[in-house]
């Protein structure tokens, strides 16, 4: 058993470091860095929050800035991830990968992990820097708490999208193919999320007019669960003050997280074990 | 040492009709293929294209899970178990990207649970050294088929597997690679070539894999596979003076191009008889002979024998193999 986690941890050690040298790292790096420190330096200045958004403590803030998780580190999850296991098919390294005695399912880890590393560690200096600036601002430190969840909740966030991401690279059989399942579920997550959202409010009798109203919140939590954008936007939301705290119960909330996590690593696991490279 | 016994694959393809774009049809693959792989051999796995011998290199290397048959290694079973003793070498690994040859090889390591001095080794001994912390991306071919083969010899596998391994690399690369096979065939190792280059699997191989259609349809060595499917051998016969009587000989007689100094030069089909006294007294004892030699079979004459199919008839289905020895 350590034999085989040695193995999977070396393995996406190695697949890390190319990710972090490759070309399209020097781009993401910078923009992930970025958006971070700039959201966390923006939201927690009073004079320049948008009015209607509250941003009296670091975890408002921190929960504002998650925005920027939800667009900007998920899509460099994709950017990296989409051609993993296309390319190496398509090149035959994938051949040579799994002629090796390394059993599938170890294998599969360690592409998730190389990959979720990758995108892992550029999000979490950027959240770092963001922290401290949050204090420069604020003039008070986030709290331990409030750094767990976020750390905790943004991991499992790029979990799932590497998952996710893996499958659609390993169902792919070109690079084409390959980013467009990426990107088309980036964005339906990211932006077409809300559709579903509507409709399944309207199906349920509530105003869709009014999407700040209380009913429609409730309907939107549900809903939520079955995206992973949604359940870390919820996972972030139990940190803020009790008014703004999600009402949906925290066993539905704990099991999608299980859930988000365990079936898309299961379905690619699953998928690499009976793919012919 | 490596047993396959009544092996039988079929693989899904694709073939999109108009209300069911995902529907698939079961492809060649391999049928009841019983073969037994001794050490110390080297195997020429040939036949047209579409045979399955791609599928039969990727079943060896452990890479397919059988739909009927079962595979072994020295009483190992589990694939897992084969693959460590097995060096598996795709057709055409297209290296890219920003790594290094050095970076691959350890990363392979890590798979293999091996230390990374080995990598350096085999580097070492396919000429990689002097490039190996180069990028992948700025490798010629010969360098990047170099590379797949020291992937392949990594752990020092019993079996070696190797997909078109003379593509890309130059006439001394060749030459080099030829004698390391032999070598490692001298050690032991029991070593699988599969190649469209069939004038040089004739000098490497000791034993022949026939495939065609799915089906291992001869296997053994060279002359035996020639006896058992009836080739004819091929004599070329030239000389100056008085003609050959041929009409006095029941042999099929072609005509073929003279050489500088010759004045006549037919080609002999034997008809498995050997070539004798009686058949030279038959042709005239008086003829002044400059060339009188057995030609070599070759492969394609023993794929077109043992599959059945004329390579005149055949199409590209052989032709495509034959062509490319030329």
């Amino acid at each position: 058993m350590i034999d085989r986690l040695r193995k999977i941890i070396s393995v996406s050690q190695h697949d890390t470091m190319s990710h972090l040298k490759s070309q399209r790292m020097m781009v993401i790096a910078p923009l992930v860095i970025f958006l971070l420190c700039a959201s966390c330096w923006g939201f927690a200045d009073s004079r320049i929050v948008p009015s209607g958004l509250i941003a009296n403590t670091p975890a408002d803030v921190l929960f504002l800035s998650s925005t920027a998780v939800v667009f900007i580190c998920t899509l460099s999850v994709v950017l990296l991830g989409f051609d993993s296991i296309s390319k190496r098919r398509l090149t035959g390294e994938l051949a040579i990968d799994l002629s090796q005695p390394m059993e599938r399912v170890d294998y599969a880890f360690s592409q998730i992990l190389g990959v979720w590393l990758a995108a892992m560690l550029p999000t979490s200096l950027g959240l770092l820097i963001g922290i401290v600036l949050i204090e420069q601002q604020m003039g008070m430190w986030a709290s331990m708490g409030d750094i767990c969840i976020l750390f905790i909740s943004t991991g499992l966030l790029l979990w799932w999208y590497t998952s996710l991401q893996l499958i659609a690279s390993s169902l792919a059989r070109d690079i084409g193919s390959s980013v467009t399942i990426g990107v088309g579920t980036w964005i339906f997550f990211v932006f077409l999320w809300l559709i579903p959202t509507l409709i399944a409010a309207q199906s349920m009798g509530v105003d869709i007019t009014d999407t700040t109203s209380v009913t429609f919140d409730r309907v939107q939590e549900k809903v939520d669960m079955f995206s992973p954008n949604g359940v870390y936007q919820i996972l972030m939301e139990t940190r803020l003050s009790d008014s703004m705290k999600p009402q949906i119960s925290v066993g539905w909330l704990t099991l999608s997280t299980v859930l988000w996590t365990v079936v898309p690593t299961y379905l690619f696991t699953r998928r690499i074990s009976i793919l012919r490279p | 040492m490596l047993e396959l016994r009544s092996a039988t694959f079929r693989y899904p393809v694709r073939r999109p009709q108009r209300f069911r774009p995902w529907a698939t049809v079961l492809g060649q693959g391999i049928r009841n293929i019983d073969i037994s792989l001794e050490s110390g051999s080297v195997y020429g796995l040939v036949g047209p294209n579409g045979a399955g011998k791609s599928t039969l290199m990727q079943v060896l290397a452990g890479l397919i899970d059988l739909d009927q048959g079962e595979i072994e290694l020295v009483g190992k079973k589990s694939p897992e178990s084969i693959r460590e003793s097995i060096g598996y070498m795709p057709e055409r690994v297209s290296w890219g990207g920003s790594g290094t040859a050095r970076h691959v090889m350890q990363r392979l390591c890590s798979m293999r649970g091996i230390s990374s001095k080995s990598a350096d080794e085999l580097l070492n001994l396919t000429g990689l050294e002097q490039r190996a912390d180069d990028e992948i991306r700025t490798y010629s071919q010969g360098m990047k088929q170099r590379l797949s083969l020291a992937t392949t010899l990594l752990g020092d596998p019993n079996v070696l597997l190797l997909d078109e391994p003379l593509n890309g690399l130059d006439s001394v690369a060749q030459s080099a690679l030829c004698i390391l096979i032999k070598q490692l065939a001298a050690k032991g190792k029991c070593i699988v070539i599969s190649s469209h280059n069939l004038s040089d699997l004739e000098k490497l191989a000791d034993k022949f894999l026939l495939m065609h259609n799915g089906d291992l349809v001869a296997k053994g060595r060279l002359d035996e596979i020639e006896r058992d499917l009836g080739i004819k051998p091929i004599l070329e016969i030239g000389g100056v003076g008085p003609l050959p009587h041929i009409e006095n000989t029941t042999i099929e007689v072609k005509e073929i191009p003279i050489f500088d100094g010759e004045e006549w030069a037919y080609r002999l089909h034997l008809d498995g008889q050997d070539w004798s006294t009686e058949m030279r007294q038959n042709l005239g004892s008086e003829i002044n002979f400059t060339r009188l030699h057995r030609l070599p079979t070759r492969l394609e004459t023993v794929i077109s024998a043992a599959t059945g199919v004329e390579i005149e008839d055949a199409g590209f289905s052989i032709l495509s193999e034959v062509d490319s020895d030329d």
